[in-house]
C-alpha cells in the first residue's frame, strides 16, 4: 500500500489518542491525550537555481512568469485559511537608481484578511553568504505591493526576506508571490534556494483553534 | 494497530483525503488537487547544556551529525543559544555545515543578536540578519572580547544533497577565547526531505 484514502468526515467529539482524522480542509493527529494537533500538509515550492526577473516597475512572480504570466501560482480553496512560510532572497548587478523593493500577493482567489511579517534586510552588494547588521521588521496586513526595504542608488543591491504569516480566502482561486520596484532596475534575480510553503489551517470566518486552547 | 507501513509509488492525481508515499517524501492532500508534503522531521532538541571547547577549532553545535540521503533535497531550522561568561580573547564567531554529504546547492538564513553578557532570559535590541549560499563558515560575529557574551540563532532553509551522507551544524572559533562556549539545553534542530534533488521543488498546484 502506497496510500490511503480518508473520506472527509466530522471530526470525533473527542481527540482519540494514536488517532488521524480529516475533516475536509485539514489533516489532524492526536498524540496526547485531548491535544489534537494540526498535520501540515505543505504546496511547497523551491527554487533549484537562480531565476532572473524583469528590469520593469510592474509587478512579477518571485519564482518564474507563471501560467498566466504575472507569476507562478498555487490554487488555493474557498472558505480556507492558510499559514504560509517563505525564504527569499534577491540580487541584482545593474542600474543605479533608487528605488523601492515591495512585496505583494497576486491572484486570482479573493482574500478576506491576511497578516505577514518578519525580518528583512539589504545592502548595496550582490548577495554574498554572511551576516548583515541593522535588519529592519516588516508587517503588512494587505496583499497589495508593499515596501520591504529602500534600496539606495547603487547598481549592485541583495534583498533579503524572511517572512510567515496567514491568508484567509474568501473565494479560491491563484495565490501568487510577486515584487515590484518603484523603478525599473537590475533586474533582480531570485536566488536558488529560495522557496515559500503553504498549507491549510481550516475553514475561514472565525479563529482558528486546534488542540486544547482555552 | 500502532503503525501503517506504506510501499513507495509513483505518485498520481492527488485525491482529498489522501496519505501518499513516493519513497522521498510523505504527502497528504487535504484540499482537492492540493497535494502538500508532510514534514516528517529527523528533529535533535538538547536537554542539558553541550559545553563545546576553549579552542581555535570547528566545533559541532548540538554534538550530532545527521544521515541523509543521496538525490534528496531537504528543509532544515534550527534555534539554538550559545553562550560563554568567561575569556577576553579577540574572536570571531561563525557557523557551517561539515560532514560527508556532498550538497548540489543550499541557501539557509534567518536573524540572529548577541549581547556581551551571559545567557539571560528577554528583549534584545540590534536583532541583524544572516544568509549564506555555501556550507563553510560565515562569520556573525568579530573581534569579540567581552567575557560574556551570549549569540542567539534562528534559522530556516533547504538543501540539495547529491552523495548522501552525514550533515553536522557546526560553529567555529577564530582563536580561543579563554573560555568555552555552550549550545544552550532547548536548542534544536530539525531537517525533513522535500523531495529529489534534480530540479525545483513543486508540490502542490503551482503553476
Amino acid at each position: 500500500m502506497s496510500s490511503l484514502v480518508l473520506a472527509a468526515d466530522t471530526l470525533l467529539s473527542t481527540p482519540t489518542v494514536g488517532s488521524l482524522e480529516f475533516d475536509g480542509k485539514s489533516f489532524y493527529s492526536t498524540p496526547l491525550t485531548s491535544q489534537r494537533g494540526l498535520v501540515p500538509g505543505a504546496q511547497y515550492y523551491r527554487l533549484n537555481a537562480d531565476y532572473a526577473g524583469a528590469s520593469s516597475t510592474s509587478a512579477q512572480g518571485i519564482f518564474s512568469v507563471g501560467t498566466g504570466g504575472t507569476g507562478l501560482a498555487v490554487t488555493l480553496s474557498g472558505s480556507t485559511i492558510y499559514e504560509f512560510d517563505m525564504y527569499l532572497i534577491f540580487s541584482k548587478s545593474a542600474t543605479a537608481t533608487a528605488h523601492n523593493f515591495q512585496i505583494g500577493f497576486g491572484g486570482t482567489a479573493t482574500i478576506n484578511n491576511i497578516l505577514y511579517g518578519g525580518a528583512v534586510n539589504g545592502t548595496a552588494a550582490s548577495f554574498a553568504a554572511g551576516a548583515v547588521a541593522a535588519a529592519q521588521s516588516f508587517d503588512s496586513n494587505t496583499a497589495t505591493a508593499t515596501t520591504v526595504y529602500a534600496a539606495a542608488a547603487t547598481a549592485t543591491m541583495s534583498v533579503r526576506t524572511y517572512l510567515r504569516g496567514s491568508v484567509s480566502i474568501g473565494t479560491g482561486g491563484t495565490f501568487i508571490p510577486q515584487y515590484t520596484t518603484s523603478a525599473a532596475v537590475g533586474p533582480y534575480s531570485t536566488l536558488a534556494g529560495s522557496f515559500m510553503y503553504i498549507y491549510p489551517l481550516g475553514t475561514s470566518g472565525g479563529a482558528i483553534s486546534v488542540g486544547s486552547w482555552s | 494497530m500502532s503503525q501503517l507501513i506504506f510501499t513507495a509509488d509513483p505518485l498520481t492525481t492527488a485525491t482529498a483525503g489522501a496519505y501518499e508515499y513516493d519513497g522521498k517524501v510523505p504527502y497528504m492532500t487535504a484540499q482537492a488537487s492540493q497535494r502538500g508534503l508532510l514534514p516528517s522531521a529527523q528533529y535533535f532538541r538538547l536537554n542539558t547544556d553541550l559545553a563545546g571547547t576553549n579552542t581555535a577549532t570547528t566545533q559541532n553545535a548540538f554534538g550530532v551529525g545527521v544521515t541523509l540521503s543521496t538525490s534528496t533535497t531537504y528543509a532544515i531550522e534550527y534555534t539554538a543559544v550559545f553562550t560563554k561568561s568567561a575569556g577576553t580573547t579577540s574572536h570571531n564567531f561563525g557557523i557551517s555545515f561539515g560532514g560527508t554529504a556532498t550538497l548540489n546547492n543550499i541557501y539557509y538564513g534567518g536573524s540572529w543578536n548577541n549581547t556581551n553578557t551571559a545567557f539571560t532570559s528577554g528583549v534584545n535590541t540590534g536583532a541583524n540578519t544572516f544568509a549564506s549560499n555555501v556550507t563553510t563558515n560565515i562569520n556573525l560575529i568579530t573581534g569579540s572580547t567581552a567575557a560574556g557574551r551570549f549569540i542567539e540563532i534562528y534559522l530556516k532553509g533547504t538543501l540539495a544533497v547529491n552523495l548522501g551522507g552525514t550533515l553536522i551544524p557546526q560553529y567555529t572559533l577564530s582563536a580561543a577565547p579563554g573560555g568555552a562556549y555552550s549550545t544552550l539545553t532547548g536548542s534544536y534542530f530539525l531537517i525533513y526531505p522535500i523531495g529529489s534533488s534534480s530540479g525545483n521543488i513543486n508540490v502542490g498546484t503551482w503553476a
